[in-house]
């Protein structure tokens, strides 16, 4: 060991490489982002003359390719055009493993610090030319801030002979590496989380030498600090996905990264409780949400409040509005997918939040070296408010709106190369109101109405990463959904649904060029339950209509519906600036006996390393839903529907934060199920046509500094045909969308954050006059031309103040969080009269501040 | 794919969900002020076997009469009027309008609040696999009135704007129903039995069925049911629809429900507010009061009652 190991430091490595790439981090207890790591050092050859030098370095940017190969290396801070020379010249000839997402490899750019050691004068020639003893390398990892000791840290010794050797560290941070040729030798630490390291030494043969290893953590995205970026490949054509900072800190949303994703372009505003946001014109039930490649039955609690998962537990949140990837299928409208992280493998650590909406509690920590486990809960406090205020002597409150969720995550990696997962997660939304007295207008409206709305998920999950970057995943989920109904005298539900879904895919890297996934995907259902009441209003465009008035129906049913799904997606890059991703699924539905094949095309050409540009264009199927095929409510010869997506657009980088993007899209719907004119047998039918055109632009400021945020607007036209009638408008088109967000850190603990929200206002359909029922003393009204007025535009201000302080082991976070601070009137929809004669808009969300309290361990 | 719980629950539990939330956050409640005849309004039909007026399901080709129950704020008086009858459509959500062949129409005129249409009920063979008939009928104040009912739409002579109203003959197909009764000792008033009243609107006359109660005073109508004048169905005794309407004033609701399962005898009370003032001429008001009874099975009874508004 040298007298003085840090004149000897050749502290090479990446200063930056890594971390946060869309709301994920590469920190070892969030690992689904990992950065490329160094496996083949190759030394330069140094041009200085003999003799003692003082330590040079050269900052380069790398390019690593998703095999791991350098495909470029640009100097960033120069040491003079010979060491410069010198360095590419290395660093081109090193190999990485390769970066990964969620375990997939990924091409990444790092910047690298390659470091020209001092040099000492030459030692006086061995005194012998005996044979030399081997020696030996050991030492410890540990943090360089806290000074703990860092498990499972790779260390690679390379020696001037090319030899190479491998070790782990165990759980004290310590590692031994024997045999070692004597002589100069480069030792390099890595570890999940941190800034690799490099030493140069000289071991003396028959020696032991020792070490020990300070490795920087990477930047913590809360520190707002300068960061390298990983980009995510470029799977789709259009992939929106929120950083970890905005899913957390958007105003309006009280840190649920579900409700931030309303503010990205192409997504329209739902009804004020609609359940599923609109993605680019399509209806919300032709959107599905996953979880884990999971669909889950319901994406927020009470169609809106907050969504069904802890917002601490993602890890990431992906919205594809169109031209979505074959790994996805069964729906002709958008995706949005969640992915849970990893427990934290550093120690124990929690989370409790308390707001007046509901309170929360997330504990994880790691259980021995290969096993960690995470837990969260969350239950509503609405309860405890609305219990106190029911002094309404026409509404008896018996049980007030209770939501519940929980998530939890076991993960164990008995290797590098495989995780198994286990991940179970459910939701509960219950409710149940009575109307002593039947409501004004419609007196069908009394009784009890309310319900629950169960779910529960387990997925057991395996992934093995193979060397080279190929990537083995299976996930098999059991789930089950309980819905109970009651609707007074309108109708009663009861249903029960599990759902058995196997998926496995295989991501295999065949060449730098070639990228080939393949994969499978069953999904079995069985749907078990009956319904009692007046028919179910069409999904879209539906008209005002009387419930007394209305026939009432019966269905049971028990049923099992088989979906099994296959794909195959290539990523060919002809030049490496080009990426080509044909792909092709297949779809089969055995309740109506019929299949799709859909083929799915997305092109991506690196024009400079800051302009990209994109285009798409695929097919998308989707079954008709259960109960508008079930007899004898449904039509049992309905078909799929089908849609074609088509999009184009340009993405620039302006600066390290700074980027926009700007593309154009179009939908073509065919065959969507509609219902009949009245409702007549069939009573659904294959008939509606859907055309959706628009454009969209996005500029964000990505949290690398003290602000972040971005600003989104779409210009969109969606319509509809239905059959032997003219074009209309879908009834939540929305022609232009502006979203807007940000949020600043003023210092010493305190953030600002304002969203902002301006859309077009929805479509509707007039009533111009009504009649008298006798039978069952209402009016029903009659109709104009459908979805020819609009409600006025829709605006919305949200405001989010948080103080955060920060102690040795824990932080305490208060936060007020304001929505519609403006209390903006906007109009939702009519309430009308006794007749239809007048009517009085009903407005939306009134302000809504919640003050909230959330301590980290 | 979405299943039909997912969609009641988005759609269904969601409302009640909003209506929940917009209690708690205050929102205001909306009053639809379908307890007030503020316009001639229809307020029911009773469908009758002229054999058995207290039947309500009608035998094929027997001769039947439906009684319209049309109210003004001022007294209702001459109408003309028209209707059609037509087998209703099978669907979801049917309007109202005889899309199939027409069985009976008819045009007239009558004085007074109810008016009465007889005719022959169609032969079974008319009405298809339907065990009910749709009535559209059309009413127009000093003229006659023409009725499209392909279209279900209606001109006056006048020039007036027709009142539409359609209604529903039950079929002995159906199954046998008997119209429901508001007993004459049915009606309370603060306390005080109320007789039905045949009082015409306009100043107020002494009246023993027509209390006198001073301009914006509170008062309560309550609505008595023993049980026995309703018919026993599978699962219990038939639910009554009871709907309450003013000429003038204000009623807490529009409507009170008899339930299968409610005990018998069962009161309901429904607060009114006398008209202010303002409303009321020296000479004083007379505010009429109908109740209008549906078992939802095709059967209705109507009452009324008086209540003198004196400065």
């Amino acid at each position: 060991m040298s007298s003085n190991p840090l004149v000897r430091l050749g502290r090479a490595a990446a200063i930056s490489a890594l971390l946060l790439s869309r709301g994920s981090t590469a920190r070892a207890e969030e690992p689904a982002i990992s950065p490329p790591r160094l496996s083949r050092f190759v030394e330069a050859s140094d041009p200085r003359p003999a003799g003692p030098q003082e330590r040079a370095s050269v900052e380069l940017e790398v390019d690593v390719a998703a095999d791991g190969a350098v495909t470029g290396a640009r100097v960033i801070r120069s040491a003079g055009e010979e060491l410069d020379a010198a360095a590419v010249a290395a660093v081109k000839a090193f190999v990485f493993e390769p970066a990964t997402r969620d375990g997939a490899p990924m091409p990444a750019r790092i910047r690298y610090e390659y470091v020209f050691a001092a040099r000492a004068p030459e030692p006086p020639p061995p005194a012998s030319a005996t044979p030399a003893r081997a020696a030996a390398v050991a030492g410890v990892v540990r943090d360089r801030d806290s000074g703990a000791p860092i498990a499972e840290a790779d260390v690679l010794v390379t020696t001037d002979a090319g030899a190479t050797h491998r070790a782990k560290t165990d759980a004290s941070g310590a590692f031994r590496i024997d045999g070692v040729a004597p002589g100069p030798a480069r030792v390099i630490a890595s570890a999940e989380g941190h800034v690799p390291l490099r030493l140069d030494e000289t071991l003396d043969e028959g020696t032991l030498t020792e070490a020990t290893l300070r490795l920087e953590a990477t930047p913590d995205p809360d520190a707002f600090v300068a960061t390298a970026r990983v980009e995510a490949p470029p799977r789709e054509v259009t992939k929106r996905s929120l950083e970890r900072e905005e899913m957390t800190k958007v105003a309006g949303t009280r840190g649920d990264p579900l409700r931030a994703v309303e503010l990205l372009p192409g997504v329209s505003r739902p009804a004020a409780i609609g359940g599923m946001p609109i993605l680019r014109g399509a209806n919300g039930f032709d959107t599905q949400v996953f979880l884990e490649g999971a669909p889950v039955p319901l994406l927020y609690h009470f169609g809106g409040l907050t969504s069904f998962v802890h917002s601490r537990v993602l890890d990431t949140v992906d919205v594809y509005p169109s031209n979505f990837s074959v790994r996805y299928g069964r729906k002709l409208g958008g995706v949005i997918e969640a992915r849970v992280r990893d427990p934290r493998t550093d120690g124990l650590h929690g989370i409790a939040e308390a707001s007046l909406l509901d309170t929360s509690l997330l504990v994880e920590t790691p259980v021995g070296d290969k096993l960690s486990v995470l837990a969260a809960a969350r239950r509503s406090n609405i309860d405890a408010v609305i219990n106190s205020a029911q002094s309404n002597v026409d509404l008896g409150i018996t049980a007030a709106p209770v939501y519940w969720d929980y998530q939890s995550v076991v993960a164990f990696k008995p290797t590098d190369a495989d995780r198994l997962r286990l991940l179970a997660y459910g939701s509960s939304d219950t409710f149940r109101v009575v109307f002593k007295n039947p409501d004004g207008g419609e007196p069908a409206v009394r009784g009890a109405f309310g319900g629950t709305s169960l779910f529960h998920r387990v997925q057991l999950g395996y992934r093995h990463r193979f060397r080279g970057g190929s990537e083995q995943n299976t996930e098999l989920t059991y789930g089950r959904t309980e819905e109970l109904g009651e609707f007074g005298q309108i109708g009663r539900a009861r249903f029960a649904n599990d759902t058995l879904q196997a998926r496995s895919e295989w991501t295999g890297v065949v060449s730098p060029a070639l990228r080939v996934t393949v994969g499978l995907d069953l999904l079995a259902n069985h749907f078990a339950g009956d319904y009692t009441g007046i028919p179910v209003p069409p999904d879209e465009g539906g008209d005002p209509t009387a419930l007394s008035t209305q026939r009432q129906i019966s269905v049971r049913a028990d049923d099992w519906v088989l979906l099994p799904g296959a794909y195959v997606e290539a990523g060919i890059r002809p030049v490496p600036r080009l990426l080509i991703a044909p792909g092709v699924r297949a779809d089969y539905n055995d309740m109506i006996r019929e299949g799709a094949l859909d083929p799915r095309l997305s092109v991506r050409f690196d024009v400079t390393d800051a302009t990209a540009v994109k285009a798409g264009v695929g097919r998308f199927s989707q079954s008709p839903d259960e109960r508008n095929v079930v007899a004898p409510i449904g039509n049992p010869d309905l078909r799929m529907s089908h849609a074609v997506h088509a999009s184009a657009g340009v993405e620039q980088k302006i600066t390290e934060a700074l980027s926009a993007s700007i593309e154009g899209f179009g939908k073509w719907i065919d065959g969507a199920v509609a219902s009949t004119p009245e409702g007549r047998p069939p009573f659904f039918v294959n008939a509606q046509e859907g055309r959706i055109f628009g454009a969209e632009g996005l500029v964000r400021v990505k949290p690398r500094g003290r602000f972040f945020g971005f600003v989104s607007y779409t210009l969109m036209r969606s319509e509809r045909r239905d059959e032997g009638r003219p074009w209309r408008l879908f009834d939540r088109d929305q022609t232009h969308i502006l979203g807007a967000t940000g949020v600043y850190r003023l210092g010493r603990g305190w953030e600002l954050g304002a969203s902002v929200r301006y859309t077009s206002g929805t479509p509707y359909t007039p009533v111009t006059s009504s009649t008298y029922d006798a039978s069952a003393d209402v009016y029903s009204p009659r109709v104009g031309r459908p979805m020819s007025a609009r409600n006025p535009a829709f605006s919305r201000l949200d405001l989010r103040l948080q103080k955060t302080w920060t102690f040795s082991r824990w932080s305490l976070a208060a936060y007020l969080d304001v929505q519609n601070a403006l209390n903006a009137p906007n109009r939702e929809g009519f309430f009308f009269s006794y007749d239809y004669r007048e009517r009085q808009g009903a407005r939306g969300l009134p302000i809504l501040p919640i003050l909230g309290l959330r301590g980290e361990l | 794919m979405n299943r039909l719980p997912d969609r009641l629950a988005s759609f269904r539990v969601s409302r009640v969900a909003l209506l929940a939330l917009a209690f708690v956050f205050g929102c205001e409640e909306v009053d639809t002020k379908g307890w007030l005849v503020d316009r001639t309004r229809v307020l029911g039909a009773r469908v009758e076997a002229e054999a058995e007026p207290s039947r309500a399901s009608i035998a094929p080709g027997e001769r039947m009469r439906v009684t319209w129950l049309v109210a003004a704020p001022g007294g209702t008086g001459r109408l003309g009027w028209a209707y059609a009858v037509c087998a209703p459509p099978l669907a979801n959500f049917p309007e109202p309008r005889c899309a199939e062949a027409v069985l009976a129409s008819a045009r007239g005129s009558s004085d007074g609040e109810l008016v009465t249409m007889e005719l022959d009920a169609p032969p079974a063979e008319a009405a298809g696999e339907s065990d009910a008939l749709t009535i559209l009928a059309a009413f127009c104040e000093g003229g006659e009135a023409s009725l499209d009912a392909a279209r279900f739409e209606a001109t006056c002579a006048g020039g007036a704007a027709a009142r539409l109203a359609a209604g529903k003959i039950r079929l002995a197909a159906a199954g046998a129903n008997r119209n429901p009764e508001l007993a004459p000792d049915a009606v309370r008033f603060d306390g005080a039995p109320m007789a039905p009243s045949t009082s015409r609107a306009g100043p107020c006359v002494a009246d023993p069925a027509a209390p006198v109660v001073g301009p914006g005073t509170p008062h309560v109508f309550v609505l008595r049911f023993r049980g026995d004048e309703r018919e026993s169905v599978e699962g219990g005794l038939e639910d009554v629809l009871a709907s309450h309407v003013v000429t003038a004033g204000k009623l807490k609701r529009q409507y009170s429900m008899f339930e299968p399962a409610d005990p018998a005898p069962k009161e309901v009370s429904v607060e009114w507010t006398a008209p202010p003032g303002g409303e009321v001429p020296a000479e004083g008001r007379l505010v009429e009061v109908y109740f209008v009874l549906r078992d939802g099975r095709g059967g209705a009874a109507f009452g009324r009652r008086t209540v003198c508004v004196r400065p």
